[in-house]
């Protein structure tokens, strides 16, 4: 099923984004729940996390359990900010899910 | 029926998934194999002969019988036919199996055959040593419940519960088993099969397979979704109800 369907990128918006244009969008958008450069506060850490297999109690995170750059950005643009949903651009979104994957490789 | 719908529409021959996406503020969405949209999905507009209630996805949602329920989509507002599956973040993160289970199957659709106790359960108390009738729900993704086991004793003993008819495919199915409480301390447990032969896996079979937490995890972490092993009610000597790991 999904592994051997992955996302292609179709349907996606025309825009672009880099990690530097996305870092300054994080610090004021993302930060509050998220923490500073990704590692949890008052939500879910969005970077970092051990491979799943140590354990059940193992934190969830793009880097362990996230399949596709797709997911990041889909739900970037649709769900967030949590407050403001649907308010970012799509060069935002791009921009917040380049800083995002590069925070995690 | 949703196959009516695409009847009407047509379906492109490429399309092999259709996503569903409601109207709630983060735009949730799932995928769905055309297969199962063509077999016997819904879209519910009614729910026990009234309106579907505001909670429950008024106007409308999907529903999908036997699948797990974070499937059936509320506020439903765009179906749309596509190639492969989305892979959206909570069927990326909450819907797709503990890596230990995949067995090559990414994302979980069926429920599998689960029970529990409904009376008594936490909350309630048990006013003094008389009989009483123990009741719960069993289901199924996989058809008609055929039989539920319930023990008194932490799975020591079973008695075989009477089934509330009719017994319907992937529908809820009520038991019941008289039970006669001696004031000291008990575990009620109850059990599930289904036609296709499945068991309701114990918590020793579930933990084997996955793990176990070592704490109380934070309600956003799901370490441990699609939990349908045995679940198990302790009464204290004072009737109190609680919920234990037996």
């Amino acid at each position: 099923m999904g592994h051997q369907h992955p996302p292609d990128g179709s349907g996606l918006p025309p825009g672009s984004g880099t990690p530097a244009q996305g870092a300054p969008i994080y610090a004021q958008k993302c930060a509050a729940c998220h923490g500073e450069n990704g590692k949890g506060a008052a939500n879910a850490a969005v970077v970092g996390g051990a491979e799943l297999t140590n354990g059940i109690d193992t934190v969830k995170t793009i880097a362990n359990f996230w399949p596709y750059p797709t997911t990041l950005f889909d739900f970037i643009r649709r769900a967030m900010p949590y407050q403001q949903p649907r308010t970012l651009s799509n060069d935002e979104v791009y921009a917040l899910t380049a800083y995002l994957l590069a925070l995690t490789s | 029926m949703l196959s009516t719908l695409l009847e009407e529409t047509g379906v492109d021959p490429k399309a092999k998934w259709l996503v569903a996406e409601g109207a709630d503020a983060p735009a949730l969405s799932r995928s769905v194999p055309i297969a199962k949209a063509l077999d016997d999905a819904m879209i519910a507009l009614y729910q026990n002969g009234e309106r579907l209630m505001p909670g429950n996805g008024y106007p409308m949602r999907l529903l999908l019988p036997g699948w797990e329920g974070n499937m059936n989509v509320k506020w439903l507002r765009r179906l749309k036919l596509v190639e492969a599956p989305a892979m959206s973040y909570y069927e990326s993160r909450d819907v797709r199996a503990h890596p230990a289970e995949r067995k090559g199957v990414p994302v979980l659709f069926p429920a599998g055959v689960k029970s529990f106790i409904t009376h008594p359960s936490p909350g309630l108390m048990l006013k003094a040593p008389v009989f009483y009738e123990i009741s719960g729900i069993a289901y199924s993704g996989d058809g008609r419940i055929s039989k539920v086991m319930v023990s008194a004793d932490a799975g020591q003993s079973w008695a075989q519960a009477a089934l509330h008819e009719p017994v319907l495919s992937k529908a809820f199915t009520r038991f019941r088993v008289p039970w006669s409480w001696n004031g000291g301390p008990a575990v009620l447990q109850s059990r599930a099969w289904d036609e296709a032969g499945n068991a309701q896996p114990t918590r020793a079979q579930i933990i084997a397979v996955r793990g176990q937490t070592a704490k109380v995890p934070p309600v956003t972490a799901f370490p441990s979704q699609h939990y349908n092993g045995v679940t198990s009610w302790a009464i204290s000597s004072a009737g109190a109800v609680s919920h234990v790991y037996a």
